[in-house]
């Protein structure tokens, strides 16, 4: 059900490089996996509200307070590549 | 009598108040060197969460209420997946179903309400600055908190749309929840804009409008658009759905060279927030900072004052000087007046400090200025030099008139001695006036003016001057 | 020296009390378990990082101070390689310490180590690293478990007193039980996220890997607690877990779920599971059977929600910011090449799947409908504890599996997670103990699952069945 098209659209979408052969591959055991999810499909869920917290009660709020990083040097020496204080990529366009 | 309507819906994003981000602590400070205010919240780390700033929820529900919104009382966040560079997490927290405000609206002068879809918050995307063979990426702004704020399409001329900007522009500068700047990027405008038949119901296609970074452009943007589809539909062409750029140089839009792919957000609640809940308390806190707003007060001083629609709407621009303005009335009630002394000698003094907070002189004493103009206690020089004196330091008038000597020379009696001094010293110019040269007068007043150091009233001089030489050629 | 090899026998809070009295000394201690690692860890390869100079703060105190302590690989410590055993993130030095990190600096114990894991924690048996297989220390064939099979096994294996791991769907309590150790998931949201690299932000947790529950509830007692840095995270005013280190039980009901026992479940599980009941009953807990009718349908709920969040946590790792980067001439193919090259099989499969499930057309037949199931499973387990204190299960169907058994069929291995997974669903607190071998000498693990914040039932339950048996005091021979 989920064929080698959706597979390249799903590449594509989450920007993951993969060969025909993968995505052929990647199909089959996709496919399977989504054929047992469909278990789900028996359940009526119709009125059921969806679970997305558990037990906060109160708003988590940060004040609007300035704390500066003393982390800014670590941060750009991380990057794999940067001039001048900032990030380099190959050109956008 | 063109044969279309114009359809066009504006979406502004417009950065809050906020000292530091949205979800993390770095400052939003404008302009820092690149790279300065970031974390590794704020820049997408592995392992890193985010915290709701109070502040930016507090301006959100600011901003709803003053656009008459329904207010959402339960909220939540939601994540917008897509990748790019200057999204560190290549996603990207924003609200997609349940927004802070929706279906409220913005009245336009002439009684129109363009009513707007939805307000919601979102956290900026960094900036990219792009070389020959390079892009460089700078996430100070990434994490900045962002207003969007999305009209249906009921704006029908570019006019409006330019009306419809200034009025939101200044809503919200009257509440003091965004500076909404657009030569700073705190205010940033797209537009959505289709062309239909007169009277048709159905829409034409739509076609977006992006990178229009001054009012201006906005409306000439629109203008080129409208022309442009009109030209393609009167021709029987179709008009392509696609996103088109301003180009300011060419004075035309152009079709986005990037090809647009149809974009899937899979939009899903942030998992990584919790819903919020805006209580009672919270709507009426934010209730206490609207303020009248800059429609109703653009009415009120026309009508109430008897202002000129020029001099209102410069007013009404900037809630610090109308306020000014109100009080100084108060004191001095000559509003034409106070507002010619305001909308010159004090705007051009306040713009020149380009700080509101130099500026300490009391609306009282600026009163007392225009007042003893009126009276003829002081000239347009003296005057003029009085609110230098004090107008970074609220020093009383009277004590600056005093100190300096300034009061106006009017009496009749103090002048005379000036005035025969001057037409003695100047023959010439009084032969010649007598010969009907009228101009010569302005000379002689001006030497008046000299000897007395500019406290003369010149209005009187003349007349002396005046009368004195008519009075010796007899 | 000649206290050495009792230190494999003490837990951890008795050798912290012996060096709180000055009979031991801190760095000896230190040096022991670090030889002992360098000797034997190259057996079962539960250690990606070892560290010769302890991370530690001087001025740290509480009871378990002095002593050593393995952190998973996915929870950052300020300075040291912490790459969740993926390519992606071979060269990533953390730049802050996990909240938990922190915590435990303060209470003066010594980070020893990164511990091997499935690569994010995608998986159940730690053969997914891009490192190498951990394997079972009471039989190398087999698994150690997952994904925090490193923690678990270096533990078993006595290599340290005691680990940190990650669950999200199990992670803790299946390679504990398969390596025969205590592994502890706290209710979500009393231990802080902040610096646990996220796998799936609604179900990950961090919780303890120990040999027993003394310890445990130690450990707890320094990671627990709200943490302004995650919004998610609540707690309990006022905690104190050593609270429940007391042997009677008299009178706590103790639910089985007949949907645990049924078909699948290994025999020797369930017989071991049949005597652990035994066992508490004889203690005074009262046993009553319960229903838990919607656990059928929790592993298909759990890999959708669990995916799709992983599909967007594992986003930003993109060779911009940090970590692995594949050169290439455009931005396009930059992202791409560097995330084909970057992550693992399972890795890619998981981030497809959950993209999938996220994907416009499929949404709401996916991933809202799991989201609504979650509710339906999480109701099972509020209707049980209106009639129980706590829920005894089996930790897995099946002992340890052979190493190259499951790695092929995904689907195979997801359900190896069903007894675990209901518990992350409904944000429950839940530990895996040893409660019996097989006929082959492997551990087999049972679960006990309670109400949310009674963590602490989990300890007295735990402390009270180790007080009468011994399956926790067995180390292996290698």
């Amino acid at each position: 059900m989920v064929d080698k098209k959706i597979v390249e659209y799903i590449a594509n979408l989450s920007k993951i490089e993969i060969t025909e052969e993968e995505a052929n591959f990647l199909s089959i055991q996709i496919s399977k996996i989504l054929d047992y999810i469909d278990k789900l499909k028996e359940l009526n869920v119709q009125d059921i509200k969806p679970l997305r917290h558990f037990y906060l009660k109160n708003n988590v709020f940060r004040d609007d307070v300035v704390k500066n990083s003393n982390l800014k040097k670590e941060i750009l020496e991380n990057s794999p590549k940067f001039l001048d204080n900032l990030f380099k990529i190959p050109n956008v366009l | 009598m063109s044969e279309f309507d114009v359809v066009i819906g504006l979406e502004v994003h417009v950065q809050l108040k906020t000292k530091s981000k949205i979800f993390c602590s770095c400052s939003t400070e404008f302009e820092s060197p690149p790279n300065t205010n970031i974390c590794p919240i704020c820049c997408g780390y592995p392992g890193v969460l985010p915290v709701l700033n109070k502040k930016a929820l507090e301006l959100a529900i600011r901003v709803a209420i003053a656009l008459n919104c329904n207010i959402n009382r339960e909220i939540y966040f939601e994540r917008k997946n897509y990748f790019y560079p200057d999204l560190p997490k290549n996603y990207q927290i924003s609200q997609y179903k349940m927004p802070i405000g929706f279906d409220g609206f913005l009245e336009l002068l002439n009684g129109k309400n363009i009513k707007i879809k939805r307000v919601h918050l979102e956290e900026d995307a960094g900036k990219l600055i792009h070389k020959e063979n390079y892009s460089l990426v700078d996430f100070n702004r990434t994490g900045i908190p962002l207003l969007e704020i999305v009209s249906e399409p009921v704006i029908s001329s570019s006019s409006e749309a330019y009306e419809y900007l200034n009025y939101l522009k200044l809503t919200l500068q009257y509440i003091n929840a965004s500076d909404c700047d657009m030569e700073k990027g705190s205010l940033r405008c797209d537009a959505n804009i289709s062309l239909k038949p007169k009277d048709a119901t159905k829409l034409g296609t739509k076609v977006e409008i992006k990178n229009m970074n001054t009012f201006k452009g906005v409306v000439d943007a629109l203008e080129y658009e409208v022309k442009r589809q009109e030209s393609l539909l009167i021709n029987k062409k179709e008009i392509i759905q696609e996103t088109r750029l301003w180009n300011k140089d060419l004075s035309k839009t152009v079709p986005m060279r990037t090809k647009e792919e149809a974009h899937d957000y899979r939009y899903f609640p942030e998992p990584d927030l919790p819903n919020f809940f805006i209580t009672d308390k919270m709507l009426e806190e934010q209730k206490k900072f609207i303020v009248e707003k800059p429609q109703e007060k653009r009415k009120r001083f026309i009508e109430q004052y008897n202002l000129s629609c020029k001099e209102v709407d410069i007013m009404i621009s900037d809630l610090w000087l109308s306020n000014f303005f109100e009080k100084a009335v108060s004191f001095y009630n000559k509003p034409k007046e106070i507002s010619n002394w305001l909308l010159g000698p004090f705007l051009e003094k306040y713009n020149s400090l380009n700080d509101k907070d130099k500026i300490k002189i009391s609306p009282e004493n600026f009163s007392k200025i225009v007042k003893y103009f009126c009276e003829d206690k002081l000239n347009n020089l003296t005057a003029k030099t009085v609110l230098d004196s004090c107008i970074t330091t609220d020093e009383n008038v009277d004590n600056i008139i005093l100190r300096e000597g300034l009061s106006q020379v009017s009496l009749k009696e103090e002048l005379i001695k000036f005035i025969d001094e001057v037409i003695n010293e100047n023959p010439k110019a009084v032969s010649e006036y007598l010969s009907g040269k009228k101009e010569a007068i302005m000379f002689l007043v001006g030497c008046v003016m000299k000897k007395t150091n500019k406290k003369a009233n010149p209005k009187i001089a003349k007349e002396l001057l005046d009368g004195r030489i008519n009075e010796k050629k007899v | 020296m000649s206290y050495n090899l009792n230190f494999i026998n003490l837990n951890g809070f008795e050798i912290a009390k012996k060096i709180k009295e000055n009979l031991i000394n801190p760095s000896d201690i230190y040096n022991f378990f670090y030889e002992r690692i360098k000797k034997l860890d190259n057996k079962i390869n539960s250690f990606i990082e070892i560290y010769k100079e302890p991370e530690e703060d001087p001025n740290g105190d509480s009871p378990l101070k002095g002593l050593p302590i393995a952190i998973k690989d996915n929870i950052c410590i300020k300075g040291k390689k912490i790459t969740c055993a993926s390519k992606i993130l071979s060269n990533h030095i953390a730049v802050y310490d996990a909240t938990v990190i922190e915590k435990l600096k303060r209470a003066g114990l010594k980070i020893i180590g990164t511990t091997n894991m499935d690569e994010f924690a995608f998986g159940s048996s730690t053969e997914n690293s891009c490192y190498f297989t951990t394997k079972n220390p009471w039989n190398i064939k087999k698994v150690s478990g997952g994904s925090s099979g490193g923690s678990a096994a270096a533990v078993a294996l006595r290599l340290v007193p005691f680990a940190l791991g990650s669950d999200t769907g199990g992670s803790i309590r299946q390679p504990a039980s398969f390596c025969g150790v205590v592994g502890f998931k706290p209710t979500y949201g009393l231990v802080s996220r902040y610096g646990l690299i996220a796998f799936a932000s609604s179900l990950d947790q961090i919780g303890p890997i120990t040999t027993n529950f003394v310890d445990c509830a130690y450990l707890l007692n320094i990671i627990a607690g709200k943490d302004e840095n995650d919004s998610t995270s609540c707690c309990l005013e006022k905690f104190d877990f050593t609270r429940y280190l007391n042997e009677d039980i008299k009178g706590i009901k103790i639910g089985i779920p007949e949907e645990y026992f049924k078909e699948g479940l290994n025999k020797e599980v369930k017989e071991s599971l049949e005597e652990t009941i035994e066992i508490f009953r004889k203690k005074g807990a009262i046993i009553l059977n319960i229903k838990l009718p919607h656990t059928e349908y929790a592993v298909a709920t759990y890999y959708i929600l669990s995916s799709s969040e992983a599909s967007s946590n594992l986003a930003r790792y993109d060779g911009i910011k940090y970590g692995f980067r594949k050169e290439e001439d455009s931005l396009s193919k930059l992202y791409t090449s560097t995330r084909r090259d970057g992550f693992g099989l399972e890795a890619k499969r998981r981030i497809f799947l959950g993209t999938f499930s996220l994907s416009s057309g499929y949404y709401d037949a996916y991933y809202l409908r799991a989201l609504k199931v979650r509710t339906l499973i999480r109701r099972d387990f509020e209707n049980a504890f209106e009639e129980v204190d706590a829920i005894l299960t089996p930790t897995s169907p099946t002992p340890a599996f052979d190493i190259g058994e499951k790695i092929n069929d995904p689907l195979s291995m997801y359900l190896s997670d069903i007894y675990t997974i209901p518990a992350n669903l409904a944000g429950l607190p839940a530990v895996s103990f040893p409660c019996g071998f097989t006929k082959d000498n492997l551990p087999i693990g049972a679960q006990l699952i309670a109400k949310e914040f009674c963590d602490g039932i989990l300890i007295h339950l735990g402390f009270s069945y180790q007080f009468n048996t011994d399956y926790h005091k067995k180390i292996p021979e290698l």
